[in-house]
């Protein structure tokens, strides 16, 4: 069989995803819970890097979307009887045609300004939440459905292996020159032909499907979805501090960054307990400060040998 | 043939700025017009109008008897009119060929093979002489090669009417008349409709047939170059009214 010459970077990134499904059903219940968050984390930084990195839009809001897209699964699950993989495609389609609905407005702002709108979406969203009934209002839709990680597992790693497809057809492909020249320099793109509204737009709405579709199987992992959980603005924050460590619109960055970011958490959770926020703060300072590549652009101007491998 | 470029009455207001006052000017398909006017006159609002990025605020822009002045840039671009920046804007990030290739990619509107975009950016680098320059990021051309990639991205749209926001100007004597030789063969080959707004009175002259002059969003003149350039009224609106000084 003839492998197509794709590189370094989508390769070393299939045989680890590979490498995870074979082995993760063998390891102990705690890793397993470890991988599952670490890969549900670095799922929505892809969804943010798809935006957000590729061309240069820093949404403050994608907790919107992933939020929404746990309770679709919610709702899916409970009130129209899904099985929970309905669940988290539901979760993904409200993302989807959210994203669309919301960018069609918010993608005329640019810079800090798309930044506030989408903030205020945030607290929109939790505030419009807390009032619906069928959404259980400030109790949120718990469910009743098992403890199923294996189920969580491979469903986080298909999507995950979605996204970094997509990204890699994406930056590959012919979209990926308008892409290019609208995160350079928008009007400009405008000016030979590249219609940056629509371009945009498609981005948005892949980033908020696959936001919804990971916050579908958070939804799931955690049996439920809940307002104040769900809807937290932290999460956002959490997004955009993985791309900006791992390294903004590049293909491997997202998943280094969340491991960043992730899996010290059991450590902040167990002794230094609440400090997690703190250490993930002066860490996005300093990299935003002195390493505005993040680790892929550091690595490719300090460590060519490794860096030049790396997309 | 796209036919015709034709501006009727054209205004357009920046709050209580009148910077077009019903301005009418028309070109055909492979003719250079010249425009020319004091700063501030207009010019580059104009040019904005007609490639897109712009609304006006009353009158029309017709291309080859389509209503245009209403559509998103992208779609004007797709029907045949791209324009340069006066301060030149690559794609900083991008080599030279990729700021063409995105041109070529996008700029006609149609789905077509990366291969064949690519050797179209390759062809039009060749033409304008940057193609020992193909593979530098943008950001790394100087200030002439900058100006030469607006009109190779400008000109790999397929665009059948160039605009031409002072591509000359800054450059000195020997590289003006190069580059007003690679203007000439690429503009002879391709067979564009061009407008040219610039300062540098010698490019203007030895380029285009016809000028239009405004000065504060109106024309005020209109003719071939060499007559223009007598006309009183673009005097007076260049160095100010005549002045008459007392017998000593």
């Amino acid at each position: 069989m003839k492998l197509p010459r794709l590189g370094a970077s989508p390769y070393g990134l299939g045989i680890v995803l590979l490498a995870l499904a074979g082995i993760v059903p063998f390891l102990p219940l705690f890793v397993q819970a470890l991988v599952i968050s670490l890969l549900i984390y670095a799922a929505l930084a892809y969804s943010l890097n798809l935006i957000t990195g590729l061309t240069g839009y820093v949404s403050f809001g994608h907790v919107v979307f992933m939020g929404s897209g746990a309770y679709a699964f919610a709702y899916g699950v409970s009130a129209i009887r899904f099985h929970p993989l309905g669940g988290v495609a539901l979760g993904a389609a409200v993302g989807f045609v959210l994203a669309l609905g919301i960018g069609v407005v918010t993608l005329r702002f640019r810079g800090v300004f798309f930044g506030v709108a989408t903030l205020v979406m945030v607290l929109a969203a939790q505030n419009i939440v807390l009032v619906i009934p069928a959404l259980g209002g400030g109790e949120g839709m718990p469910l009743n459905i098992g403890f199923q990680p294996l189920g969580w597992f491979y469903t986080i790693l298909s999507i995950l292996a979605a996204e970094i497809a997509l990204t890699l057809w994406i930056t590959r492909g012919r979209l990926g020159y308008g892409i290019r020249a609208i995160k350079s320099d928008e009007d400009a793109a405008k000016a030979v032909g590249v219609d940056a509204p629509r371009l945009k737009l498609l981005l948005y709405g892949f980033s908020g499907m696959f936001a919804g579709a990971a916050g579908g199987v958070f939804a799931w992992q955690n049996s439920g979805a809940f307002p104040l959980t769900n809807f937290n603005l932290v999460f956002s924050l959490q997004m955009l501090a993985m791309i900006v460590i791992g390294g903004m619109g590049t293909l491997v960055g997202p998943l280094l960054g969340a491991a960043v970011v992730q899996l010290p958490s059991y450590y902040f959770q167990t002794v230094a307990i609440g400090t997690q926020l703190i250490f993930i703060g002066v860490l996005v300072a300093i990299f935003a400060l002195f390493v505005p590549g993040g680790i892929v652009g550091a690595l490719r101007k300090y460590v060519p040998e490794i860096g030049r491998y790396l997309e | 043939m796209t036919g015709p470029l034709v501006a009727t009455k054209v205004e357009r207001n920046f709050g209580g700025v009148q910077a077009l006052r019903g301005l009418s000017l028309s070109l055909e398909e492979g003719q250079i017009l010249g425009l020319i006017g004091p700063n501030g006159s207009g010019k580059t609002t104009l040019l904005n109008i007609l490639s897109g990025s712009l609304r006006p605020t009353s009158g029309t822009v017709f291309l080859g008897g389509q209503r245009i002045d209403r559509w998103p840039t992208s779609r004007i671009v797709a029907a045949g009119i791209s324009k340069t920046h006066q301060i030149p804007r690559p794609f900083a990030t991008m080599t030279t060929l990729e700021n063409v290739t995105v041109a070529a990619m996008y700029g006609r509107g149609i789905r077509r093979r990366l291969g064949d975009v690519r050797a179209e950016a390759d062809r039009v680098l060749a033409m304008v002489g940057l193609e020992r320059r193909r593979a530098v990021l943008a950001s790394a051309l100087t200030v002439q090669e900058k100006k030469t990639l607006e009109f190779a991205r400008a000109i790999a749209t397929g665009a059948r009417f160039v605009l031409l926001d002072e591509i000359f100007a800054g450059l000195s004597p020997d590289e003006l008349r190069s580059a007003m030789d690679v203007f000439l063969a690429v503009q002879k080959e391709l067979g564009f409709g061009v407008l040219i707004v610039e300062h540098v009175m010698q490019a203007v002259l030895t380029l285009a047939e016809r000028v239009v002059v405004i000065e504060e969003g109106r024309k005020i003149a209109e003719g071939p170059a060499r007559e223009i350039v007598t006309d009183p009224a673009v005097i007076e609106a260049y160095l100010g009214p005549e002045v008459y000084l007392a017998p000593s």
